[in-house]
């Protein structure tokens, strides 16, 4: 708003000020519930992980430069490999996308002042937090899981795999599983229910749609591998037979349970980037999204359809061919609604005026590499190809196009176009567009020739290769890239980093974007609304009386709601104003309660079963008082 | 202005074929999995009449909720689905623009559907059952 | 300023008693945040047994014998008459969400407290028939004990779950208030026990299927 404000309106913004001041200091970040605060904490986790990825994947290519290389034993390079899977998926990606964008963006862009349940929010991310060190001190201790993240039975069963580092990934994923269910039912619940008056469902933003559709995969598809890594405990502690053929058991049933889970998760990695992508086009290129009806669809639909597909990562272990037909029907149309997103997204940009600053550079890239792991998918989907390059480089260059090319450029994008928001700062657009270049150029460098590696016959996983199979030439290229790529990465980090110091002053809508957030300040305050805003359509920012309306209403003192937390519910369809809640504040219980679960998980692993049964009632008793003394009114 | 439909009917249309292809297919792969992971013979299913039954069920839902779906567009033909100042639904009664943007989506959404029952449908009893490729 | 005046949208927090937290829940147009939490959470619960039901399945297809060879297939008549004692409460469950919204704090905590009483009697014979099959059969010597158990004890895990949260709420209700939260609660708790009911009949048609 460039309206500026009179003295009454002042007078009120002082007022939300006073009520939402948070706590300063350490005590004010451990106790948090703010959704901005919460968000910021969880993209420094996910980036601090990132980086512990990314040294993992810089060791797995420096150890494959050349043949017969020893950098890393076979044993570590198991672990190695497998760390930087769990890492990029469970505590990078996944935290990054809901927990950061999610958390800091979505009440901003529904115009709510906070989340639905703002403690819960908060131990969302503490359990998340200490589901990643639980799974790190296992690295640090040299007893990382080290079957693939996929972890197949029987490799993982007690039998051959009898130390704690296969423990480690069942709890370490029950655990994780946890905060990832809590923050889904959060963020379905805030769409659902907290979006500002008139923000009707379908004028919401193409945002909120991709996050809706992640959340409701998240939800379906982690009991899953819940119940998957449960029985796999209950097989190696307590010696039950889910896995074991010999007594009736099955290790087919992990397979299946595993990608009932995992392909839905792999449009979890990557419906948040089709989001932050829809988000970032139309700002840059200055006209509305086309087809929005089929956008919002197409990411719902991706979403739904994933849940029908798992079975193709399944070709080889020899199901009737009748059964795979009932996958390969939605594994032929889930390509549709992709499509259709693809090309909404293309013909907003050519139809519309772009300007290529580094994050619609970075959707760019997304684009380019969305359709070169989109099409390998699709190479891979015809099932004799697949049986031929099944567990080689192909694979491996497929799905990093797909969930590093595709799932991280927007993510990296995102940065810097919610940069300014965040900080009040801008970043280096020079510096920007040359990392750009660098990450881009690194990506291809680093996986395009595992095309060509696995087609020669390069297995996955293997920790070293003889020298005469001709792939040390393109395996020495590809750890070229991945020390590029590295070097790009950096570069964004410290591009943001002196720009948060030395960045010149960014204003509240330096783009000109559509969505509600660019209406407040930067950094938002506390109540992120003084005034509750009013949407009339999917382009909130582009209604310029509305906002003007609104501030009008801070100087009349109209819709402020100043008697505490408070924020407006609405209707689930309409956003019609329904009732004035009372959010809760700080508390130390959210931390405190995520302490219990960590002490439970570890004395799991420790065989200490009294003590984490100790563990969980000191947590319950944590949960009542926590409910006790948080009805406050 | 004419009055809006239910909004029973208008999500019905939006999902009522995404519905019926995840029964037909969790019924369907209940079906080929008791019939052809059994070690012994312990029961004969009628595999392929089940198939055909199932799909030719989930097609008609399929045809419904798109016939619906295409009524709802036709009757709110030219309402800008995210238009300003839009009437406000009453709780049974959706909002005109809203039917035309859930119609619209569900036009696509059950077409989707369709096709992938039918591939489905046609492809799979033209299989012999429980053969490994 | 947005007040509690008539028509407008209303500060449901401040509804301290039964009649106050009533009123407002009649006025609501929409379900509350913590009713769409308890759904969803229900959503995950739900899947989660999907889950457990369909490795019974899986399990049983690929078996050649199902019950393996030495164990009997399950008796029918008890798990199926405590089933239907666990069904009965969803009448007084019901009955204590209307007369929560009907702002009667006497009666509501009444009815939680009766469906506890049979809900606690459930329980405890379904441990008792749980001891009683380990027994029988043991978890650690083929998959079928294997998710047998592990299927009830998930459910055994939700209806103690489901007594703690109504004596959380009973507590509440009957020793302090009925404000606008603990009506919600009531509803999210009853909305727990519908589902875990139906999971209920789920789990014991499955437990019982090789009998039926």
């Amino acid at each position: 708003m460039a309206t500026s404000i009179t003295p009454r309106g002042q007078q009120h913004v002082d007022r939300l000020e006073r009520i939402w001041a948070e706590r300063p200091g350490l005590v004010g970040w451990v106790t948090t519930t703010d959704h901005k605060r919460i968000g910021i904490m969880y993209f420094f986790t996910a980036l601090a992980f990132f980086g512990a990825g990314g040294v993992e994947a810089l060791l797995i290519r420096t150890q494959l430069i050349g043949p017969n290389h020893h950098l890393l034993s076979p044993a570590a390079y198991d672990q190695v490999f497998t760390m930087h899977g769990i890492t990029m998926i469970f505590l990078f990606v996944i935290p990054m996308t809901t927990g950061a964008f999610g958390n800091y963006l979505i009440p901003l862009m529904i115009g709510a002042r906070d989340m639905a349940f703002p403690r819960m929010n908060a131990l969302s991310y503490w359990i998340f937090l200490a589901s990643g060190i639980f799974m790190y001190v296992a690295l640090l201790s040299g007893h990382a899981p080290n079957a693939g993240w996929f972890d197949y039975v029987p490799l993982a069963s007690k039998q051959y795999d009898p130390g704690t580092n296969i423990d480690f990934y069942g709890y370490g994923l029950i655990f994780n599983g946890i905060a990832s269910t809590a923050a889904s039912i959060n963020f379905i619940v805030t769409i659902f229910k907290m979006r500002a008056p008139g923000l009707s469902l379908n004028r919401m933003p193409l945002f909120c749609f991709a996050f809706l559709a992640v959340s409701f995969a998240l939800l379906f598809a982690l009991p899953s591998l819940s119940v998957a890594a449960l029985f796999l405990e209950l097989d190696r502690q307590l010696g039950f037979h889910f896995y074991d053929p010999a007594q009736g058991g099955d290790p087919l049933l992990w397979q299946n349970l595993f990608w009932i889970f995992g392909h839905p998760e792999v449009y979890i990695i990557i419906l948040p980037a089709f989001g932050i992508a829809t988000s970032i086009i139309p700002t840059f290129v200055h006209r509305k999204m086309v087809f929005f009806p089929l956008v919002a669809l197409a990411e719902i639909l991706v979403a739904f359809l994933g849940f029908g597909v798992w079975l193709h990562h399944m070709f080889t272990v020899g199901f009737a061919t009748l059964t795979t037909v009932y996958f390969a029907a939605a594994s032929l149309i889930i390509v549709i609604p992709s499509a259709i997103q693809l090309f909404a997204w293309i013909a907003t940009i050519l139809t519309g005026k772009p300007e290529f600053k580094t994050p619609l550079l970075f959707i760019v890239g997304f684009i380019i590499y969305f359709m070169i792991g989109g099409l390998s998918g699709i190479t891979l989907a015809a099932i004799p190809f697949d049986q031929q390059v099944h567990d080689s480089y192909y694979i491996v260059a497929h799905f990093h196009f797909v969930i590093f090319g595709a799932a991280v450029f927007p993510i990296l994008g995102g940065m810097y176009f919610w940069f300014p928001k965040l900080t009040g700062r801008m970043y280096h657009e020079g510096v920007g567009k040359l990392s750009f270049w660098l990450t881009f150029l690194g990506t291809l460098v680093t996986f395009f020739p595992m095309h060509i590696l696995g087609l020669l016959g390069m297995p996955r996983r293997n920790y070293t290769y003889p020298p005469d199979l001709g792939w040390s030439f393109l395996n020495a290229l590809e750890t070229i890239g991945s020390y590029v790529l590295a070097v790009g990465l950096v570069m964004i980090v410290a591009n943001l980093l002196i720009s948060y110091f030395r960045g010149a002053e960014a204003g509240n809508d330096p783009f000109g974007g559509d969505t509600l957030e660019w209406s407040t300040t930067s950094p938002p305050p506390p109540y992120n609304y003084a005034v509750i805003p009013t949407v009339t359509s999917a382009y909130p920012m582009w209604d310029k009386e509305d906002r003007e309306a609104d501030s009008r209403r801070l100087d009349r003192g109209e819709g402020l709601l100043e008697r505490g937390h408070e924020t407006p519910a609405t209707t689930v369809q309409d956003a019609e104003w329904d009732e004035i809640l009372s959010m809760p504040s700080h508390s130390v219980w959210p931390a405190v309660s995520a302490l219990m679960l960590a002490g439970i998980f570890s004395m799991l692993l420790l065989h200490h079963y009294w003590i984490a049964f100790g563990f969980l009632v000191v947590g319950a008793l944590v949960l009542f008082r926590w409910h006790v003394k948080g009805v406050t009114a | 202005m004419k009055s809006a439909p239910p909004n029973l009917v208008v999500w019905f249309a939006v999902v009522g074929g995404a519905g019926a292809w995840a029964a037909q297919f969790v019924a369907n792969l209940a079906f080929t999995f008791a019939q052809c992971d059994q070690p012994v013979a312990r029961w004969t299913l009628p595999v392929h009449t089940w198939e055909i039954a199932l799909s030719a069920a989930a097609a008609i839902v399929a045809v419904t909720a798109e016939t619906t779906a295409l009524r709802l567009f036709r009757s709110t033909q030219g309402i800008d689905d995210a238009a300003r100042h839009e009437r406000r639904g009453d709780g049974v009664h959706p909002p005109l623009g809203r039917v035309q943007f859930l119609a619209q989506v569900g036009l696509t959404v059950n077409f989707l559907a369709l096709a992938i029952i039918v591939m489905t449908g046609v492809g799979a009893p033209l299989l012999p059952v429980c053969q490994q490729s | 300023m947005t007040g509690t005046s008539a028509g407008g949208p209303t500060r449901s927090v401040t509804a301290e008693t039964a009649p106050q937290a009533a009123a407002v829940a009649r006025q609501r147009l929409a379900q509350p945040n913590g009713w769409w939490g308890m759904a969803l959470f229900l959503c995950a619960e739900v899947t989660l047994f999907g889950t457990l039901l369909a490795t019974y399945f899986y399990l049983d297809f690929g078996a050649h014998r199902w019950p393996p060879a030495g164990i009997k297939p399950p008796s029918v008549l008890l798990p199926l008459l405590a089933t239907a004692g666990l069904i009965s409460t969803t009448v007084p469950m019901l009955l204590a969400v209307r007369a929560s919204r009907a702002g009667s704090r006497g009666r509501t905590a009444w009815l939680i407290g009766f469906a506890l009483i049979i809900q606690c009697g459930y329980l405890a014979g379904q441990v008792l028939l749980f001891r009683h099959d380990l027994r029988q059969f043991s978890p650690q010597r083929t998959a079928y004990g294997s998710i047998y158990f592990t299927m009830l004890a998930a459910h055994h895990a939700h209806v103690l779950l489901g007594v703690l949260l109504d004596i959380g709420v009973l507590w509440h209700v009957a020793a302090r208030k009925l404000s606008n939260y603990w009506l919600i609660a009531v509803r999210c708790v009853a909305l727990y026990w519908h589902v875990v009911n139906v999971i209920a009949v789920l789990v014991v048609l499955t437990q019982l299927s090789p009998s039926l």
